[in-house]
């Protein structure tokens, strides 16, 4: 049987209806890799900047209380969206906590976070997702 | 207007819509690899400057020889990947000599984008920078009582005892030879005895820096036979900086001392040995110019100081 035009048009819609629903999903699942690998990626190179330049600067009171640290803390929460005030930790080398002042010789111990809200429907339930990284670095 | 011209212009819709979504995803793609390579070369190249300065600085203690340093800088960043010589990439290096050596390694290359040059952005400059800082301390925090001769020492600096041996006292205001201690309170009068078990204790910390060449001998050094088993109570098994003197009890620069045990029996002794090392947190270099801190002494600074 031959489909009349309004028929054919309605069947086009219904067509295009699941075919937009499986385009969008797949375009905001890319958007959403890229947003997640970029926070995962960037809340990692925040723990390893944190802790380079706390290991050179570690601050005459609290550990990571340092102005460079903070300097360094600030520009990271530009980069990366969500980032979370890290953690500072004086550790051995072996990763046991010193209670004592951090000193040459002691490793700092940074660890940061951010958190990940899907934008896909499917996955948006489960969120939000936290991403977080740990990076050491030897006191200097 | 024509079923066939509604056709084309859909067409044309799309054209447009695909052009766009795929825009979109080519930036948030972009996004992911782009920006994860620049923060992964950022990280390499951190790495390439620090170990750049830092091998830099050493060197430059050794040889005290700019050019040689800068070849050195130029040479560990290569070993890491970049390449002074290459296009697109520099390897700055500047030293300061005006306490300890100081080396800085900036190195600037740039990271081409596979993504996002389609929204115009084809390449990131990625600049870092590192400062090592090396030398032989002037300083030393928490110094032992302990004057020790330079004779312990061989003349290129490294020590003669670095297992345990007995170092005696034989009653000199400075050390009489290459295994004989004087005691000190790091004061320029007379040794008093409840001052120096105060720094053997902990009660006293010493925080001194020193200049080469100072007198630091005192008088009246005597046995001190209640200060042995002080050491042997309060210091057994700890590694402490302490004084070397030459002949005449001018300071020559900071050693490091591991103590293992103290007798003041008939033979009066301290038992211990020297350290051969670099970065002990004790040692420091803090007013000296690179050409005028003190000998080097089987221990001395290199670590990363921007």
């Amino acid at each position: 049987m031959r489909l009349g035009r309004r028929e054919a048009r309605g069947q086009a819609l219904v067509e295009f209806a699941f075919g937009i629903i499986i385009f969008l999903t797949l375009f905001i699942a890319i958007i959403d890799m890229g947003r997640g690998i970029f926070a995962y990626t960037g809340v990692a190179q925040a723990a390893r900047e944190l802790s380079r330049e706390t290991s050179v600067y570690p601050g005459t009171d609290a550990i990571g209380a340092s102005p460079e640290t903070q300097a360094v803390y600030a520009a990271q929460r530009g980069l990366v969206p969500g980032l979370q005030a890290p953690t500072f930790e004086c550790v051995d080398i072996a990763g046991a906590l010193q209670f004592d002042t951090c000193v040459p010789g002691d490793w700092v111990r940074v660890t940061t976070s951010t958190t990940f809200q899907p934008s896909m429907p499917l996955l948006a339930g489960f969120g939000p997702f936290v991403f977080d990284s740990v990076s050491s670095a030897e006191i200097q | 207007m024509s079923s066939a011209t509604r056709r084309h212009d859909a067409e044309g819709q799309i054209l447009a819509l695909f052009a766009l979504g795929l825009l979109v995803l080519v930036a948030f793609a972009g996004l992911a690899i782009d920006a994860g390579g620049t923060f992964a070369q950022r990280r390499d190249q951190q790495t390439a400057a620090d170990l750049a300065s830092l091998a830099a600085a050493n060197d430059w203690l050794i040889n005290q020889d700019d050019e040689v340093a800068i070849a050195r800088a130029r040479s560990v960043a290569l070993q890491n990947g970049f390449d002074d010589a290459a296009p697109d990439t520099a390897v700055d290096v500047s030293i300061d000599t005006v306490n300890g050596v100081v080396v800085t390694v900036g190195i600037h290359a740039v990271h081409p984008n596979a993504f996002l040059g389609a929204i115009g952005m084809a390449s990131w400059q990625v600049s870092t920078s590192a400062s090592a800082l090396a030398g032989f301390p002037d300083s030393g925090e928490g110094a032992g009582p302990f004057v020790f001769s330079i004779g312990a020492f061989e003349d290129n600096g490294t020590p003669k005892y670095q297992t345990p041996t007995n170092f005696g006292e034989t009653n000199g205001d400075i050390p009489t030879s290459q295994i004989d201690f004087a005691w000190t309170n790091y004061g320029t009068g007379n040794v008093n005895t409840s001052e120096v078990a105060d720094i053997i204790s902990g009660d006293v910390s010493i925080d001194r820096t020193m200049e080469y060449g100072q007198y630091i001998g005192q008088q009246n050094n005597g046995n001190h036979s209640a200060l042995f088993s002080d050491v042997d109570t309060y210091l057994s098994g700890l590694d402490m900086p302490v004084a070397v003197v030459d002949n005449n009890g001018n300071f020559m620069g900071w050693a490091m001392f591991h103590v293992t045990s103290a007798s003041g029996g008939s033979s009066k002794h301290i038992n211990g040995y020297f350290l051969s090392s670099f970065n002990s947190a004790r040692l420091r270099v803090t007013s000296c110019a690179a050409n005028d801190c003190p000998r080097y002494l089987g221990a001395y600074v290199l670590k990363l100081s921007d």
